[in-house]
Formats: structure tokens, C-alpha cells, sequence
């Protein structure tokens, strides 16, 4: 199973990222936490596209998890103190893939249209819970006043208080969680799941328990939503119960569809597109009066995507390099 | 010298008892039993709506029966799951095509083989560094004469191919009872005739079921005949008595026998 893209896209993607380690180095706030913000939602979308994508799970309710590992930081982090990255990043993971364990456990089982409906109102749930409680602020949300370390015996290492120290773990987590779900793609497990995706009905027939596959793939997504929505939490230092609700996760839907189902590092592009799209619509300079309106440009924006760019920006990468190499041959 | 014929004290290896299952009103399967052993092909024919792919899809675990036993080995497995049964060496293949389309001949086998040899919960070692499932799959490739289309994507091959690539699925999973839903639907004689040719080769070693519509190919493979009619078994027996029996012929064979 071929996971890993061609080579001039690899090629791209390297110079990408290459390109973003370089952006910091202009100093500029804004863009530095707006691009912050991209990797991020990059990873989370990934994420989202393991399930979407690969294991045939059209989740409706993935921000659940996002929101989850976010909020369990708020609530293990110490008042006057910072914490250290080395505990409460795994531990917030940690605390989402139970999550994704309790909420896959029982959503599993069902299929197509009813999978979006109970994973939407697990999600749902949890939204609620932290809306109309005092858990965390309720409805107002918390700060996080203190943003973690990472310290070895005393020796600070990084502080995500500092941007750039933020900006180079999330672009480093990107990267290396995209070759993380490129290797198990393309292990045993990777084969199944997509075995899965393509004809569940046979692969039971062959002995399968399909559902602790899916299960476990919903844990993988789940945990990596997890860790997107950790470091999307220290942008910001705010966590709030909008970061678990319908509206997160029909973005990261979009980042997904945008991007391109199924392609891995399309849902990344996805992200970054949809964000800059956003950007650019905002800025009065640019679509003058409009920008008032500038969701409605966003609609317009993905509708003309979706209808024209079939497989979305990474399969129309993936469609645009095969046929090149054809002609060259 | 032993024959290689049918052997009388082989194991019987699916042992079926008054199996029964009722969709609503309708009695699809009422009250079937037979056995199944090592180096039998039976066949089942009967008319559309006998029964015959509902009592397979009871045997693999798909259906649950109402009332009834399947028995394999001696251990009673009426109720087990779908995947359950699988792994037990009880493979069945589709009257439908029912493959994996978008994947190369050598996935579609190899996801069958990996099913046999080990679990798919492993996380970070390739896929292709299975040896064991790679040699399986490439073998059951060869078998049906599909080794030479292994990197081509199945929807890709002839309806014929598919067919043969079902065939080759079910042998990578290394089943010892076959169970076939209509192996020879929409072949052509050339291909039949390799099919029926590998069902025989197969029943040397492996417990058989064939469900056909082609009732001469029938005839001339089965050691055991069984014919259904509304979910009841008719009448049972080899095909030669079969054959004579008029009230079967009359209603199932119509004139051309």
C-alpha cells in the first residue's frame, strides 16, 4: 500500500516546511501565531483523516477530543507555577484517547449516517457538559495562565510561553506525526483498517474482528486530535466548551474534504488553505467592503473547491503528477 | 496402494443438525442437516429461493440460525460470528463479486492470508516484511493463474478474473472447509471448466460445499447431492440416484436431463 506521496510532492512539502522554518526569523506576531494556529489545525485534521479517509469512519464529533485534551491541561496545570511538557502533554493525550476508547467503544458498532449522528451528540454532550457547568469557567472558559515547560532536571529547555518556542514544536509535531500514520498505513494494522474502509463485510468474512480495528483506529485519531488540540490551547492560553462543539468539527470536516480525503498531508494543506483563505477575506485591503461578509466569501470559497477540484487540493496534487510522469514516459 | 478416492475414515468436519431460520413469516431454511467430511464436494441445487446461499450465510456465520447445530471438529459453533468462523478454516466465497476493487490481486489475497497467519495488530513493521502472508497470497495467485496480474488492481481484471480472484482469496486464507456460493455464475465454458477442474483438485484435501445452477457440472463432480425446495432438503443421496429420482427431475432439472 503505497501511503507516502510521489516524489515531487514529498519534494513540495519538504521546501514547505522548509519555507515555515524560515518565517519566524521576520519577527511578525501575527503571522507567527497565525501560522502556529495552521499546524495545529493541521494535525488535527490529519488526524481526522485517519478515520475519514483511511478507516472509512466519517466521525462528526472529532473535536470532541481536540477540546478534551485542551481542557485537561487547564485542569492538571498548577495556578502559580508552570508545568512541565514531560507529564502534562502525555497526560493530556492520554486523557483524550480514554475519551476516544469510551465514546469509539459504543459509536463503532453503528454505521454511515448513524456514526456521524452518535458521535455528533457524544460530542455534543461533552460541549454541554463543560457549558453548563462551573467546571473550568462554564460558558465563560479559563485561562491557562502558566504555559508548560520543558525542563530535564532543572534545565529548562523551551518554554511554550515563547512563541517561536510554540511556532518549531507544533511545525516539528506536524511532521513527525505525519510519518508516524504513514508508517502504521502501511503496517499490518494500516493494511486492515483500509481493508476496512473498502469492503468491512469481506473482511470479516477473512477472520477479522473488524471491530477492535476500527476501534483502535478511532484511539489513534482520537489521541492525535488530542495532541492538536494541546498545543492549540497553548496559543492562545484559553480554553472554552466552543473548542469541543459541532462547528470544530465540521472545520476540521472541511480542512479534510478541502484538502483531499484519504491523501494524509491534503487534510495539512486543507488546514493552511482555509485558514489563509480566511486571512485574505478579513483584509479590507484586499476584498474592500466585502470583508464585512467575508464568511460568505469563505462558502463561496469551498464550493468552488469542492465542485472543482475533485479529491480536493491533494488529489488534485496527486492527479496533476501522474499524469505528468505519463506524459513524460 | 490406498486410493485417493473419497476416504471413509476421514473426520467429519462440519456436522450440521435440523438448522432452521425464519425471515418474518417465511421458513428460508426449515429443518436441514447433513455432514460435511474431507474429500467431499456436496452439492446443493434447487430452485432460486430454496435456501441455498441463506444456508450458507447461516454456516459462515453471517446469519444466526433459530433453532439447529452446526457442529465443527466437535465443537459446537451455531451463533459464532462471522470473523470467528473464518478463523476457524471455514471460508466461503460470494455468489456476488465481493472483493476488494481498489486493491492489487496480491492485497486482496494477502489481507486474506495476514487474516490466517497472524493478526493484523501490528503497528510499525511494513506489511510487505511479511514473508509468510506474501509467499500464501502469491501461491493462491498461482493456483488460479492470476500470478502474472498480481500488481494490477482487481477492478481491473475480467469478470471471469474476479471470479478466480475470489477463488484465490478463499485459498490464501487456507480453509479446510470450502463453503462455494455458485463459483461458476456468469463464467464461460473455457473458464468453468477450469474452475470445476480446481474444485476437484481441491476436494482431495478439503471439506466441500457447492450451491451450482449448472447442474451438469454438478453431476459430474459431486459425490453427494442435495436438493432443496422452500428451505426443506427434498432428498439426498449420490448423484446417480439422484438422477433417477423422477419427482426431483420433474420439478428441479426440468427436461434436459
Amino acid at each position: 500500500m503505497i501511503v507516502l506521496p510521489p516524489r515531487p510532492i514529498l519534494i513540495a512539502l519538504a521546501l514547505m516546511v522548509v519555507a515555515f522554518a524560515l518565517i519566524p526569523m521576520t519577527g511578525d506576531k501575527y503571522w507567527i501565531k497565525l501560522i502556529t494556529r495552521m499546524f495545529a489545525l493541521g494535525i488535527f485534521a490529519m488526524s481526522l483523516d485517519f478515520l475519514v479517509g483511511y478507516t472509512g469512519l466519517v466521525s462528526f464529533g472529532h473535536a470532541a477530543f481536540f477540546g478534551i485534551a485542551g481542557y485537561t491541561l487547564h485542569l492538571i496545570s498548577p495556578e502559580n507555577q508552570a508545568p512541565n511538557l514531560a507529564w502534562v502533554l502525555p497526560v493530556s493525550v492520554f486523557a483524550s484517547a480514554i475519551m476516544a476508547l469510551l465514546i469509539g467503544a459504543l459509536s463503532v458498532r453503528t454505521h454511515g449516517i448513524y456514526f456521524i449522528m452518535v458521535t455528533l451528540a457524544f460530542a455534543q454532550m461533552l460541549f454541554f457538559l463543560f457549558h453548563d457547568s462551573n467546571i473550568a469557567g462554564g460558558s465563560d472558559g479559563a485561562f491557562i495562565y502558566n504555559k508548560p515547560v520543558f525542563t530535564i532536571l532543572n534545565w529548562t529547555v523551551f518554554d511554550l510561553g515563547n512563541r517561536y518556542a510554540l511556532y518549531f514544536l507544533s511545525l516539528l509535531s506536524m511532521m513527525t506525526l505525519y510519518l508516524l500514520l504513514t508508517v502504521v498505513l502501511a503496517s499490518p494494522f494500516g493494511a486492515v483498517i483500509q481493508g476496512i474502509k473498502v469492503n468491512e463485510h469481506r473482511m470479516r468474512a477473512l477472520g477479522y474482528n473488524t471491530y477492535y480495528y476500527k476501534l483502535i483506529s478511532f484511539v489513534i485519531a482520537g489521541a492525535i486530535g488530542g495532541y492538536a488540540g494541546f498545543l492549540f490551547a497553548c496559543i492562545d492560553g484559553f480554553v472554552s466548551p466552543e473548542l469541543l462543539g459541532w462547528r470544530e468539527s465540521g472545520l476540521a470536516l472541511v480542512m479534510v474534504i478541502l484538502g483531499g480525503v484519504g491523501t494524509l498531508f491534503g487534510p495539512v494543506l486543507g488546514a493552511i488553505t482555509l485558514l489563509g483563505a480566511e486571512e485574505i477575506f478579513r483584509d479590507r485591503s484586499l476584498v474592500g467592503p466585502l470583508a464585512n461578509y467575508w464568511q460568505v466569501l469563505m462558502g463561496v470559497f469551498v464550493i468552488i473547491v469542492v465542485l472543482f477540484l475533485r479529491g480536493g487540493l491533494g488529489g488534485q496534487l496527486l492527479q496533476f503528477v501522474r499524469r505528468k510522469k505519463e506524459q513524460g514516459l | 496402494m490406498s486410493s485417493l478416492g473419497v476416504d471413509n475414515s476421514s473426520p467429519t468436519l462440519l456436522d450440521v443438525c435440523n438448522l432452521s431460520v425464519k425471515f418474518g413469516g417465511l421458513r428460508a431454511v426449515n429443518n436441514v442437516s447433513f455432514t460435511l467430511a474431507r474429500g467431499q464436494i456436496s452439492a446443493i441445487i434447487g430452485p432460486n429461493g430454496a435456501g441455498k446461499t441463506t444456508l450458507i450465510n447461516l454456516l459462515s456465520g453471517e446469519l444466526t440460525p433459530d433453532s439447529g447445530e452446526v457442529c465443527h471438529k466437535g465443537d459446537v459453533i451455531t451463533g459464532l460470528p462471522a470473523h470467528s468462523i473464518a478463523a476457524r478454516g471455514i471460508g466461503r466465497s460470494y455468489q456476488i463479486i465481493n472483493i476488494f476493487p481498489e486493491f492489487s490481486c496480491f492485497r486482496n489475497c494477502w489481507l486474506a492470508a495476514r487474516g490466517r497467519y497472524g493478526s493484523g495488530m501490528e503497528f510499525f513493521c511494513p506489511a510487505n516484511h511479511d514473508e509468510k502472508s506474501n509467499i500464501a497470497a502469491a501461491e493462491s495467485l498461482e493456483i488460479v493463474g492470476l500470478l502474472d496480474k498480481a500488481y494490477l488492481p482487481a477492478s481491473h481484471l475480467s469478470y471471469g478474473e474476479q471470479r478466480q480472484l475470489e477463488i484465490s482469496m478463499l485459498l490464501a486464507l487456507k480453509p479446510e472447509v470450502l463453503l462455494l456460493d455458485e463459483p461458476l455464475a456468469g463464467l464461460g465454458m473455457r473458464e468453468s471448466s477450469d474452475v470445476l477442474r480446481l474444485i476437484k483438485n481441491l476436494a482431495r484435501d478439503h471439506a466441500i460445499l457447492l450451491i451450482e445452477h449448472d447442474v451438469e457440472a454438478v453431476f459430474a463432480i459431486a459425490n453427494e447431492l442435495t436438493v432443496m425446495v422452500n428451505g426443506e432438503v427434498l432428498e439426498t443421496g449420490p448423484p446417480d440416484r439422484i438422477k433417477e429420482s423422477g419427482a426431483v427431475r420433474h420439478a428441479y432439472l426440468g427436461n434436459g436431463i
